[in-house]
């Protein structure tokens, strides 16, 4: 077809433009590769233990990563055993004697089902997990492993919320001197 | 050859849509698999022979701190003072009163440092609660005694004090315990 010469050129120039003006995504595949790295390496721990909202687990600097045991909850109001009530608070902490009634049945219960125990539980016991709330009394807390200790729940480990460790600097204080009084000889 | 020509000059442009479609999903998935509250444990060592056996002469002698309300005991052997750890005020709000877990640590690092002089290899510890003291007041308590941070060279390192903790009942009778020991 016989086209004129300025539409000659002004179908070149738009060609020139045309291909000048395509998406740019280099900077966004940029972001892109380093965020999954990032996330590829953040994500190699998987979660364990779920956490219940109803639960405010303490903080501490501990690094040590939970084993996929029996977990016991305690919540405000109640105790559960792997998402299962056994007990309620109020009526734990009315209670004289040392052991939870219900939990202790519970767990024998697990016990039974579990079946025989390995070498190594017949010297430590079964492991157990406790997620405690922050605020629950001590009171509350040594019923719970008075029961676990008298059904050979004896292997028990408190889950806890980590935050970063603080380095303090300790060496500054004033050194305390000869703390230990003199009496002690060797191993009694 | 004109046509030719100009096919050359052209930039070479790399396809890079299915990439960009599995970032578009991995971003997503990983994103929503990520962890931000670590949950870790602490572990537990139970007494022997549950709470409030009786010691023997043989046994090697315990290592306790005391949780009360207001202070913080290390008694060395058992039910005998060494230190009184009073409260103090905390940074944020000097209103409230708060364990004083920075010097336990030193007056614990210390007398693991003499009890090594005097060739006791000590791990164990006895944390002692009162009724009422809070789960988070015995998980710090049980931070502080299990390690401290040391700095060795240019790292910090955790290092080891009494890892192996037990917990046990405070005594009731506070008052009269023996007097601390004074050197």
């Amino acid at each position: 077809m016989k086209q004129s010469l300025r539409a000659k050129r002004m179908a070149k120039h738009h060609k020139r433009l045309g291909s000048g003006s395509k998406l740019n995504l280099v900077s966004l595949m940029d972001i892109f590769t380093i965020l999954v790295f990032f996330l590829l390496i953040n994500s190699d721990d998987v979660e364990v233990l779920q956490n219940n909202e109803a639960i405010d687990l303490p903080k501490s600097v501990a690094e040590q990563k939970p084993d996929n045991t029996l977990t016991i909850m305690v919540s405000a109001s109640d105790i559960l055993v792997n998402g299962q009530q056994v007990a309620r608070i109020a009526d734990v902490l009315q209670a004289e004697e040392t052991d939870i009634k219900g939990l202790a049945v519970e767990l024998n219960y697990r016990a039974q089902r579990a079946g025989e125990l390995t070498e190594l539980q017949q010297q430590k016991g079964r492991a157990v997990t406790i997620m405690g709330d922050a605020t629950i009394p001590y009171q509350l807390l040594k019923k719970i492993m008075a029961t676990c200790a008298s059904t050979d729940y004896r292997d028990m480990s408190f889950a806890v919320s980590q935050i970063a460790a603080k380095t303090d600097d300790t060496g500054v204080t004033t050194e305390p001197v000869d703390l230990l009084p003199q009496n002690i000889d060797g191993e009694g | 050859m004109f046509q030719f020509r100009r096919k050359h000059a052209q930039e070479a442009e790399l396809d890079i849509t299915s990439f960009m479609n599995l970032m578009i999903i991995l971003v997503p998935v990983l994103l929503m698999s990520m962890v931000f509250s670590h949950i870790t444990v602490l572990d537990l060592t139970l007494p022997d022979a549950g709470p409030g056996a009786a010691e023997d002469d043989d046994q090697p002698k315990i290592l306790e701190v005391v949780l009360a309300d207001d202070y913080l005991d290390i008694n060395y052997p058992a039910g005998i003072r060494v230190k009184r750890i009073d409260k103090i005020a905390s940074e944020d709000d000097p209103a409230t009163l708060l364990h004083d877990y920075a010097t336990l640590s030193v007056y614990l690092q210390e007398i693991k440092r003499q009890l090594k002089e005097k060739g006791i290899e000590k791990r164990d510890i006895l944390v002692l609660s009162q009724p009422d003291t809070d789960y988070q007041t015995i998980i710090s308590t049980m931070d502080t005694v299990r390690s401290y941070k040391a700095v060795v060279v240019t790292d910090v390192v955790d290092a080891e004090l009494f890892p192996l903790i037990s917990l046990g009942d405070a005594p009731v009778a506070e008052a009269d315990t023996p007097a601390e020991v004074t050197p």
